[in-house]
């Protein structure tokens, strides 16, 4: 069974970067720069170098990243609805970001993609702080959201105050990042965003004892030995990674932390972890993958930024699931 | 061998004392006292530690002494909590058991396998490996978590309320299922319950909390309902 489940991701992982990689652009022929001209291979080569292979890659780091940072929360906290969008560590990096980004425009300082990588992750970790803190006091799952949620409605009206005190130029630059993107990366990120990115992904591995037994509940977990206190910290500097690295590239993105762990564990109908890590981040980059798809398939028609897409197939998933739940919960 | 030394129970305030107490492999240990008289704190303490220095030895070693994670391999304590979980088939729940012995990563040897394997049989849980904990009758539960607890192979067993929501038929073959392990496997078996008829007959031994005097006494199981009553519940 899990064979057949690793198999078929594997398989539809290689199938959907072959479609993005050759995705025609344009009135091009598919897979346009192995059969270009003498002329245009120099066009094709740079299409392929900074569109096509930056965007792929952010897909697949970004969906990785936030489905398993997905899959740690919700075990974590015990509550299947968990992601780090909807608890607000997205909101978290959003406004480190909006205030690193206008209050480096004061200053006039170049922003490394270090610097902004740090401060979402910061801003992560800060929200993650105080949601963990709460989950602490509150067992409820739905008040933990709410929770969640005021946290995101702060933080926009937040960002919005810091916005009509900035210049025009910076506003433009953090309203383009917080549409989300895949597409603002530029070759030379890459080594960085993915050195960070397996660093996040080997240490979410390595907590995946640990938290098989935080599927039987906090308290079970102490009597099995796991020190609930490291074992806190552990998570929320891997969480907090992760998510701050892909919202400091690719703006929040929402919904993918929590769909895609809830779909494998639908499938995969197993509680062991080191299965589910290695299957939510295949899936997650699948999903990214399907959705950088979806929005050159509707290119023509219509430009939609990623985040977009991702709500509109996120939320209506939520709700199948919120209404399928109730049979088992 | 468990020794108690004027040990207290309780956290800000002292809900009882244990003047002297000891516990022997290969008995069952019945613990009684009324809601709140620290019959759960006082195994929890156990399970987590926190006594003052001399008050409680394990084998002749310092109780206080050992790590978390030592204790672990000591004893386990089992509660009714866990009420299954949909995605954790009873396998993985089982497997949970071998936890403080696996290294890193968790990864089963063939050795804890076998461990697993053996313990399923002796409970007859073999055909449910592949069922979700969250389908299993309570009476399968309560057997996955005895199961478990074996698995976890410690000299010591603390049950805290092992027979609430069990039918009556289920409980007795609970408790007898119990007392066979503590004799064959030669485990320190203590059990927190408020079924005093059934427990008596499946226990040598009764621990009573006095709430009055707070203190905990030890008494032969030949005791008559009236007298365990009168002791518990004095009002």
């Amino acid at each position: 069974m899990k064979t057949r489940i690793y198999s078929v991701l594997i398989v539809l992982l290689i199938v959907f970067i072959i479609i993005a990689i050759g995705f025609p652009h344009g009135k091009d022929p598919w897979f346009a720069y192995w059969f270009a001209s003498e002329s245009e291979r120099e066009i094709q080569f740079k299409l392929l170098n900074v569109f096509r292979i930056p965007e792929i890659v952010m897909a697949i780091v970004s969906g990785t990243a936030l489905a398993v940072c997905g899959l740690l929360l919700q075990t974590f906290l015990n509550n299947p609805l968990a992601g780090p969008s909807i608890l607000g560590l997205t909101s978290g990096s959003n406004l480190l970001v909006a205030i690193t980004i206008m209050g480096g425009g004061f200053f006039s300082i170049e922003l490394s993609s270090f610097g902004i990588t740090f401060s979402a992750a910061l801003g992560a970790f800060l929200f993650g702080l105080i949601i963990v803190f709460v989950a602490m006091r509150i067992k409820s799952t739905v008040s933990l959201l709410l929770i969640g949620l005021m946290l995101g409605t702060f933080v926009s009206a937040v960002t919005s105050l810091i916005i009509t005190q900035a210049d025009a130029s910076n506003v433009k630059r953090f309203s383009l990042w917080s549409f989300g993107t895949l597409k603002q990366v530029s070759l030379e990120q890459l080594p960085f965003i993915l050195i960070v990115f397996v660093v996040g992904l080997i240490a979410a591995f390595l907590l995946t004892k640990p938290l098989n037994a935080f599927v039987l509940g906090e308290q079970n977990a102490v009597l099995l030995g796991v020190s609930i206190t490291r074992f806190r910290w552990q998570l929320l500097l891997v969480v907090s990674l992760l998510t701050g690295l892909v919202t400091a590239f690719c703006g929040p993105i929402a919904f993918v932390g929590l769909i895609v762990p809830n779909c494998v564990k639908l499938f995969a109908k197993t509680a062991n972890h080191k299965h589910l890590v290695i299957m939510t981040a295949i899936a997650g980059a699948l999903f990214m993958l399907l959705c950088v798809i979806i929005v050159r398939l509707l290119e023509p028609m219509i430009v939609l930024p990623i985040n977009t897409l991702t709500s509109l197939l996120g939320a209506p998933i939520v709700l199948i699931l919120l209404i399928k739940k109730v049979r088992y919960v | 061998m468990f020794k108690f030394n004027h040990c207290e129970i309780g956290h800000q305030s002292v809900l009882f004392t244990i003047d002297n107490l000891a516990l022997e492999s290969g008995n069952v240990y019945a613990l009684f006292g009324a809601n709140g008289t620290g019959k759960s704190t006082f195994l929890h303490k156990l399970a987590l530690g926190g006594f003052k220095n001399n008050t409680v030895t394990f084998e002749d070693n310092e109780w206080e002494q050992f790590s978390v994670k030592e204790r672990t391999k000591l004893l386990t304590l089992i509660d009714n909590k866990f009420q299954g979980q949909h995605f954790m088939n009873t396998k993985e729940y089982l497997a949970l058991g071998r936890f403080p012995y696996t290294g890193y990563l968790g990864s089963l040897s063939v050795n804890d396998e076998q461990i697993i394997a053996h313990y399923s049989e002796e409970l007859c849980l073999e055909h449910l490996f592949e069922k979700s904990t969250a389908t299993l009758s309570d009476g399968e539960r309560q057997r996955a978590t005895i199961a478990k607890a074996l698995i976890q192979e410690t000299p010591v067993l603390l049950f805290d309320e092992p027979t609430s929501f069990l039918d009556y038929p289920t409980k007795r073959n609970v408790m007898k299922m119990i007392q066979t392990i503590a004799k064959k496997f030669n485990k320190i078996v203590v059990i927190a319950a408020h079924d005093l008829e059934l427990c008596t007959e499946f226990s040598d031994q009764l621990l009573l909390i006095d709430p009055i005097k707070k203190r905990m006494q030890v008494v032969n199981n030949t005791l008559a309902i009236q007298e365990i009553v009168s002791i518990i519940n004095p009002h």
